[in-house]
């Protein structure tokens, strides 16, 4: 184990500052608030008992993985306990504890430790905990309950446009899904304090509700129930900006969000699920390196192409 | 005696070809989503490894260097085909399921592999316990892949009911990211263990 | 000269062994796996013909000899040059229906069935997907309950029409008719030669 603690590799431009860390995880854990609220708010007991088991679990997780291998544990940083409450948000309100639990721990573990800890994580955790418990099982993670009466329902999204929900309903949150994707108004206005900590980029969630509003425009849908339906806007704000697993580039941002618009709006018209947040962030995450190369700025001074040509 | 031991251990632990090597990825990750077919893939490449081995060991003193090869597959490829049409007569509903991947056990890199590195170049003996350990240290990795899919995926073992009625199948693991996600840990698992061992064993 | 002579040789000798060696497994193997084809046929006729206890061959599947009252389709396409028929008999040997064996080419390769036909009231009894190709999780829902069971009790001279008689799988129309169709030309072929109105 020696041999591995005494070697950090970081690529070129990042800048490694503990403090920065932790004061950007709590500034997201704040800007979550409003989501949680609201999920607390409509969903009640399950609501605080999901995302609290998930928050427990993740730190758990995170303290034993990290002792594990050996390496000091970061627990107050706060990254383990966003990577939780973000998981906490993206689950269906009936989903049983321990499923949450299971999940949970897959996203520290399987997403997030075996690559080596926060900052050399290809996959956002929290999505690959998610994209985990929708694949084992696909029935407790597609069912769920409107708003304040246990009674069950469909998401919007699967009703499609024309639905029983007006925009008034999608925007405030009043419709049945995952806890913290429902409420538009409690995830803007959290986005919008990161975007004014400059904490998260508007390039990327630009890209991707723009890029959904054009496809949903070409393809005769609904662009307004489109952008304000599913865990789009959970996804685009929080998800898609994670400063790990998302190009480091202007270009590659503008590239990640206009290509995750495109895979979710084929996964929503064509696809065989009616929703496609995790799997279109997750892929982009995939090509980010690629972005970054792709995109990298010609360094200052050098010839290019064209001055040899 | 000690020699041939060995031999056979090196395929059971150090060199094992799937928690080591890590070759002849395809069959493992594809056909073990049950502990019976991780069991039966296990016997079938164990069977072809010992008696294409044995065969390779018997002439490898006749065989001219320069058509080595040619002469390796056409023995391995016998095998294969006798426990093909083997299964197909005793055990067709095993064989519907491993179908391809069973005439695809010609081409597993481990059974040429020991054919080319040590059958050709050591008596019967040792090459028959060679193959031997790295043919059951091929099976006891399927069947230990097989085995927890099928637990986690399915709830049962060899079709056997073992967790309780409650428990909630993880249809993942029965799916092809599981058989990643199983590797990963049990990889990781077995170099846990060794690097414990080779620790103890260095202090003592 | 010498070295390649004994290249030669080696390699001769070695296919010459291979071969013998297999076609003597071969042999051997192939009564038990012809024996296992044919359980699986007898279990599969008797489910689609419930009440029968045995059956008897009226066009075998494939084979050298062709019987004189070989079932040639006029219909195109010719991908089914025959139909293996089978009498499905009840325990008195009375006869209680056929089965009949359909092939015709899906989306992905060819879908193989099989049908069972009530002879006392020429309906339908149940259809068996043995073999498809189509692709899973959309044609391949042909082979599932919901798309099969509705051919159960249909009469022989239904339509068989998908999107008016028959309700084909949404997004799989090429492998939904593919068994739709494959079932019209047979079924009439089949009726005419042994049906009992027929």
């Amino acid at each position: 184990m020696d041999e591995n603690t005494q070697l950090i590799v970081s690529t070129a431009p990042h800048l490694r500052d503990e403090d920065s860390v932790s004061m950007i995880m709590y500034s997201v854990v704040w800007a979550l608030m409003p989501a949680t609220l609201s999920a607390v708010f409509f969903f009640r007991g399950r609501a605080v008992a999901i995302i609290l088991t998930c928050i427990i679990t993740a730190m758990l997780a995170e303290a034993l993985a990290q002792r594990v291998r050996g390496v000091p544990i970061t627990l107050w940083e706060g990254s383990a306990l966003v990577t939780g409450l973000l998981l906490g948000l993206n689950l269906p309100p009936t989903v049983p504890l321990w499923m949450a639990a299971l999940g949970t721990g897959v996203a520290i573990v399987v997403g997030k430790q075996v690559f080596g800890g926060l900052g050399h994580n290809p996959f956002n955790p929290a999505l690959v905990g998610r994209a985990f418990l929708l694949a084992a099982f696909p029935v407790y993670m597609t069912s769920w309950i409107a708003p304040f009466d246990a009674v069950s329902a469909s998401t919007p999204l699967a009703q499609g446009a024309g639905g029983i929900y007006s925009y008034g309903h999608l925007y405030l949150g009043l419709v049945p899904g995952s806890l913290g994707e429902t409420s538009a108004f409690a995830l803007l206005l959290g986005a919008l304090y990161l975007l004014y900590r400059e904490y998260i980029d508007w390039r990327i969630p630009a890209g991707y509700l723009g890029t959904v509003a054009v496809i949903s425009l070409l393809a005769g849908q609904d662009p307004l129930f489109q952008l304000l339906s599913g865990g789009l806007m959970l996804g685009a704000l929080f998800m898609a900006t994670d400063m790990v697993t998302t190009p480091i580039t202007r270009a590659g941002r503008w590239l990640f969000g206009i290509g995750a618009g495109v895979i979710l709006m084929v996964i929503r018209l064509w696809g065989a699920m009616p929703e496609g947040v995790t799997y279109s962030i997750l892929l982009m995450n995939g090509v980010t390196p690629l972005l970054n190369r792709w995109t990298r700025p010609r360094i200052f001074g050098h010839g290019g192409v064209k001055d040899n040509g | 005696m000690l020699k041939l031991w060995k031999d056979f251990w090196r395929g059971v632990w150090d060199d094992n070809t799937i928690f080591r090597l890590q070759i002849g990825m395809c069959p493992t990750l594809a056909v073990t989503t049950s502990a019976q077919n991780g069991l039966a893939m296990g016997l079938a490449t164990t069977f072809v490894l010992v008696c294409a081995s044995a065969m390779v060991s018997l002439v490898r003193k006749l065989v001219p260097k320069e058509v080595r090869i040619p002469v390796y597959v056409v023995i391995i490829a016998t095998f294969v085909t006798i426990v093909d049409l083997f299964l197909k007569a005793g055990f067709p509903d095993i064989h519907a399921v491993l179908g391809i991947f069973i005439p695809l056990i010609v081409v597993n890199c481990v059974i040429l592999a020991r054919a080319e590195a040590f059958a050709s170049k050591m008596p019967v003996h040792r090459a028959i316990a060679d193959a031997l350990g790295m043919g059951i240290g091929f099976l006891v990795a399927l069947l230990t892949l097989g085995s927890i899919r099928e637990i986690l995926g399915m709830g049962t073992w060899f079709g056997m009911q073992v967790m309780p009625a409650s428990f909630v199948p993880w249809s993942i693991m029965v799916l092809p990211p599981g058989a990643f996600i199983t590797l990963g840990f049990v990889v990781a698992a077995v170099n846990l263990i060794s690097r414990q061992s080779a620790a103890s064993s260095q202090s003592s | 000269m010498g070295k390649s002579l004994r290249m030669v040789i080696v390699m001769t000798v070695t296919a010459m062994l291979s071969g013998l060696v297999l076609s003597q497994a071969y042999e051997t193997a192939n009564i038990h796996i012809q024996r296992n084809q044919e359980e699986e046929l007898r279990l599969v006729i008797l489910e689609v013909l419930p009440g029968a206890e045995t059956y008897e061959v009226l066009v075998p599947e494939a084979q050298t000899t062709i019987p004189e009252d070989d079932i040639t389709l006029s219909e195109a396409p010719p991908t089914q040059q025959r139909i293996p028929v089978y009498r499905g008999l009840d325990k008195n040997r009375e006869e209680v229906g056929l089965a009949f064996i359909v092939e015709n080419p899906g989306y992905g390769g060819l879908i193989r069935l099989i049908a069972g036909v009530d002879t006392k009231s020429d309906t339908l009894t149940q259809i068996r997907i043995l073999e498809h190709k189509e692709t899973p999780g959309l044609g391949s829902k042909v082979a599932d309950a919901p798309f099969r069971e509705q051919f159960s009790g249909k009469s022989v001279s239904d339509p068989f029409v998908v999107g008016q008689d028959v309700n084909g799988v949404s997004g799989a129309t090429v492998s939904s008719k593919a068994v739709t169709e494959g079932l019209r030309t047979t079924i009439q072929e089949v009726m005419k030669r042994y049906g009992k109105r027929g």
